[in-house]
């Protein structure tokens, strides 16, 4: 990895600033008609997920993040950490349950997941955009009430909690967006 | 932005013939002035000394005397010099409009590759053209219904570059020190990277504070430039001794449109300003193309009191057709070209 100038900024791009990789999720070019040109860039910062602006001056150059990824499968948990194996190189990895940001309630036996890795420790896990779960516990839906979208809290078997429409019962499979935690479409 | 497959054309042909037919009255608007439309070189052996300005430069693949085999041309960056080439040659009033070109400058009000519009007034002063320049913008707004259109034919006013920020940075920004302009970016919300020279300050709260709230109840003028910022405008010193340049630039909706002078007509003090900007990007580290002396023997030889204005024609066809991005109001921007 080298170093960037910002004439390259673009969205997803990933860079470090004080020591921290950071995504770019807006980047702004300005300039007065006689005078120096800015980038404005909006980041994220990857380790704790806040969001912050930088004015870079145009043409000036940054480090770009290391931060590489792998494709994993999900094998088991202890409740402290979450064990993974590399699909290319079949080495296992233990990454604690802070880690996963939640990506945890998502995870089945052998489902298939990107980790993002920054400094040797994984720093964020992503699992299927959708995922076909099903439910394990929901409420009887309550007849009657078919004015507008009525929808109710149900568990899936990975342990999330899903709000679905009343025609979905206990027992059904649903698809599930995992970046939003929505209700699809009853599986097919 | 628009978001269809990559070969298609971002403008649409109705936004295209609305731009043409902008075009087509500017080309009336100096018509009916007598103004003499003028063409000049886009490709040119020289370029001028702007720090802040990339300059493309093109070499032949063909090896042999195509020109001086090896010799960079330049792509031009406005046709300022060669224009008042012409004036120093007696032609009078011109305009005209083409294609300029800078490079590294993309995003939603810039494209490398941009049109445009450049005119020079004998005899006038900076006064006297800036109401020209509002009279175009009227002009051109004519019975369009946006409200770009509406803001470009209503009335407009003249704010000094001191008062400008005063009135949204609040501090003068002659008088003000280095570290209270460094908070004043802060409390603004500026996180500037490393160590910013002044001048870095105040170009950051001008073009991210003071620039996007110019323009909003119709044209508004920036006026009295520092020395500094002169560009090829004349100075003056104005009685507390503060230097101060006869430049102009015209705002509509926050968006920058126009810059113009009362022109610099002495050679000696030009040569001055293109060694100063040279020696700047010299400790920039940008490379220096050769400078025009041809147009410094224009200016020996006599360029006539002037004033000239540059305008972006692109940017101004986004705001009075109301459009978010140049993109907009172009058939490929440059990730499409």
């Amino acid at each position: 990895m080298g170093t960037i100038s910002t004439n390259e900024f673009r969205k997803k791009l990933k860079i470090m600033l004080d020591g921290q990789p950071y995504l770019i999720i807006e980047n702004q070019f300005v300039k007065p008609g006689k005078g120096q040109a800015f980038n404005r860039v909006r980041v994220k910062n990857l380790l704790t997920n806040r969001t912050i602006d930088r004015t870079f001056k145009s043409g000036d150059t940054v480090e770009e993040a290391e931060v590489p990824q792998t494709e994993m499968t999900y094998l088991y948990n202890d409740g402290q950490n979450w064990v993974f194996m590399d699909k290319a190189t079949m080495e296992t990895a233990e990454i604690p349950k802070d880690a996963l940001q939640g990506a945890d309630q998502w995870l089945l036996d052998n489902t298939d997941v990107q980790v993002t890795w920054f400094d040797g420790k994984a720093i964020e896990v992503i699992p299927p955009t959708f995922m076909d779960l099903l439910i394990v516990e929901a409420p009887p839906a309550v007849r009657g009430d078919t004015s507008g979208n009525v929808m109710r809290d149900c568990t899936l078997e990975t342990g999330a909690i899903v709000q679905i429409p009343l025609f979905i019962e206990s027992g059904m499979k649903i698809k599930v967006d995992t970046r939003t935690g929505e209700y699809v479409e009853r599986a097919k | 932005m628009d978001m269809s497959p990559s070969w298609k054309p971002c403008a649409t042909p109705e936004l295209w013939r609305q731009r043409m037919d902008l075009i087509q009255q500017i080309r009336s608007f100096f018509a009916s002035r007598s103004i003499l439309e003028v063409e000049s070189p886009i490709l040119s052996h020289c370029m001028g000394s702007d720090p802040q300005i990339d300059y493309l430069e093109t070499r032949s693949f063909v090896d042999g005397p195509v020109h001086n085999p090896g010799e960079a041309l330049y792509l031009c960056t406005s046709p300022e010099f060669h224009m008042k080439r012409l004036l120093a040659a007696g032609w009078g009033d011109i305009w005209q409009l083409t294609r300029a070109f800078r490079g590294g400058e993309s995003g939603a009000r810039h494209n490398p590759e941009f049109s445009i519009l450049e005119w020079y007034r004998v005899e006038w002063d900076w006064n006297a053209l800036m109401n020209e320049v509002a009279e175009l913008c009227a002009t051109l707004a004519g019975n369009l219904d946006g409200r770009g259109a509406q803001l470009a034919r209503s009335s407009f006013m003249r704010t000094t570059w001191r008062e400008a920020y005063v009135r949204h940075c609040g501090l003068d920004p002659v008088g003000a020190s280095d570290d209270a302009l460094l908070e004043c970016a802060r409390s603004q919300g500026i996180s500037l990277v490393g160590q910013p020279s002044r001048q870095v300050v105040l170009d950051s709260l001008m073009v991210l504070v003071i620039e996007p709230r110019l323009g909003k109840r119709g044209p508004e003028f920036l006026t009295r430039y520092p020395a500094e910022q002169a560009a090829l405008a004349q100075v003056e010193t104005d009685a507390s001794g503060w230097r101060w340049a006869r430049r102009f630039e015209l705002y509509l909706d926050g968006v920058e449109l126009a810059n113009g002078y009362q022109e610099l007509c002495d050679p000696d003090e030009q040569a001055n300003r293109f060694a100063t900007d040279l020696e700047q990007r010299k400790e920039m580290g940008k490379r220096c193309p050769p400078i025009d002396e041809s147009f410094l023997d224009s200016l020996r030889h006599g360029l006539p009191a002037c004033s000239g204005v540059a305008l972006g024609v692109d940017r101004l066809v986004m705001l009075l057709l109301d459009k978010e991005s140049i993109a907009d109001t172009l058939t490929f921007p440059i990730d499409r070209a």
